[in-house]
Formats: structure tokens, C-alpha cells, sequence
């Protein structure tokens, strides 16, 4: 077994507050999540990874098909309970 | 004057399925905002993906394996992070429910309430008017600078 170290370190509130959210979404103790964190961040550096990421302006205007109006969130999901319950 | 954004910002559905639809009226607001955005995290619920995909597969036709792949390259290109309720956020959003007296808010207000109680309390949207209510959200249209 991995010999584990105690230390104690100092964040800004809202990194601690994010990381304690996020490391309960995934399920795992924040000693965990921060551990893996770590691990990401130095492999990073050594090894940076392979795929490259896309250019962010080739992801833009993707489709063409000439929106004028979104339908508001109350009626996208209204239709659908309407459908669902029959009305 | 055009005010700078830092930090953690949630995204609505609404700028993404402009900023994805090239002959969409906001089209060019949406590529001029996102490719000056630097310094801006950016989050989206999955409930705005759900959104996004309901309304570019089901309103106009695209196939679902072209919305899911270019959907997909796009908020990684941004690096969004991608965020869920969680256990909390339902108290989070009666809370809200019962704090505010307007009509027929309750699925912007699970929306907003999935935001906050993941520490997100910024929020660009196209649909200002339906946000503003919420005190503990700062809501921005980023196209009214473009």
C-alpha cells in the first residue's frame, strides 16, 4: 500500500467549495477527487496529451438551418407533460 | 461600453443553438461573444443539453448522431463543464419557488437552482426577463454588447 501523507494546504473559498460539489457528484471523498486532481494536473505536464482539440471557431455555425425564435423552456417542456398526461 | 466577464458563467440553451446555427439571426453576436471570451469559465446543466438536442433533432430534422458529435466538439473546444443536480438542489429550487411570486417559472427556476447550488452564480442568457426575478443569480444577454 501506497504510504499516504497528511498536509494541509490553502485554497480560495469558492475552488474549495466547487471541488467539495464536484467530488460528491462523482461519488468520491475529497481526499480522493484531490488526489486525482494532482495526478491529472502532473501528468499533464509531463506526458500533454496527444488528441488535439479542435479549433474552437470550426465548432461555430455547424448547422444552417436559420433560427428566428428559440420556444421558451416553458413550452418545450409543457408540450411534452401535455403529450405525456394526454391533454 | 462593453463590460469584461471573468469567472464562472452558466450558458442557456439559447446562445448555444445560436452560436451553433450559422444562418441564425444571433449568429454573428454568438461567434463575436464566444471568440472573445477568454477569462470566462464556462458551465452548462445537463438539462440545457437535453434542451439544445430536443430542438435541433426534433424541430429541424438533423440527425441525432450530428447533433450529439458537433454538440459535443463544441463544448469541448470551450472547455465547458458539464454540471447535474444535485441531492440539494431541489430544496434549493422550492426554496426559490417559494420566494418568488411570479406564475409558471418552474422549469427556469430548477434551471436556475441547478446554477446555484453548484456554487454557479452567473448566467448568460438570451432570455433575461425570465431570470431577472432571482436576486441570487447575476443575469447577462452577452449579444446586447455585440
Amino acid at each position: 500500500m501506497k504510504k499516504l501523507i497528511r498536509t494541509t494546504i490553502t485554497v480560495p473559498e469558492h475552488i474549495y467549495k466547487q471541488a467539495k460539489v464536484k467530488a460528491s457528484l462523482v461519488q468520491e471523498s475529497f481526499s480522493a477527487y484531490v488526489t486525482e486532481a494532482l495526478y491529472e494536473k502532473i501528468n499533464q505536464i509531463i506526458n500533454p496529451p496527444l488528441e488535439k482539440k479542435m479549433d474552437p471557431q470550426q465548432t461555430l455555425g455547424v448547422f444552417s438551418f436559420g433560427i428566428k425564435k428559440i420556444p421558451s423552456r416553458k413550452k418545450l417542456y409543457e408540450t411534452h407533460i401535455q403529450r405525456k398526461l394526454g391533454r | 461600453m462593453k463590460p469584461t466577464f471573468s469567472g464562472n458563467w452558466g450558458v442557456d440553451s439559447n446562445i448555444i443553438i445560436y452560436a451553433l446555427d450559422r444562418k441564425s439571426v444571433f449568429f454573428k453576436k454568438a461567434e463575436a461573444f464566444f471568440n472573445q471570451a477568454k477569462g470566462i469559465n464556462f458551465y452548462i446543466t445537463q438539462q440545457n443539453l437535453v434542451e439544445i438536442e430536443k430542438v435541433i433533432i426534433s424541430f429541424y430534422r438533423i440527425k441525432k448522431e450530428t447533433v450529439v458529435t458537433n454538440l459535443e466538439r463544441f463544448l469541448s473546444a470551450f472547455n465547458f463543464s458539464i454540471i447535474s443536480p444535485l441531492p440539494t438542489t431541489l430544496s434549493y429550487y422550492h426554496k426559490l419557488l417559494l420566494s418568488y411570486s411570479t406564475k409558471d417559472v418552474f422549469f427556469d427556476f430548477y434551471l436556475a437552482a441547478t446554477y446555484l447550488d453548484n456554487q454557479i452564480n452567473n448566467f448568460f442568457t438570451v432570455n433575461t426577463k425570465d431570470f431577472l426575478i432571482i436576486k441570487e443569480l447575476r443575469v447577462v444577454n452577452p449579444f446586447s454588447y455585440f
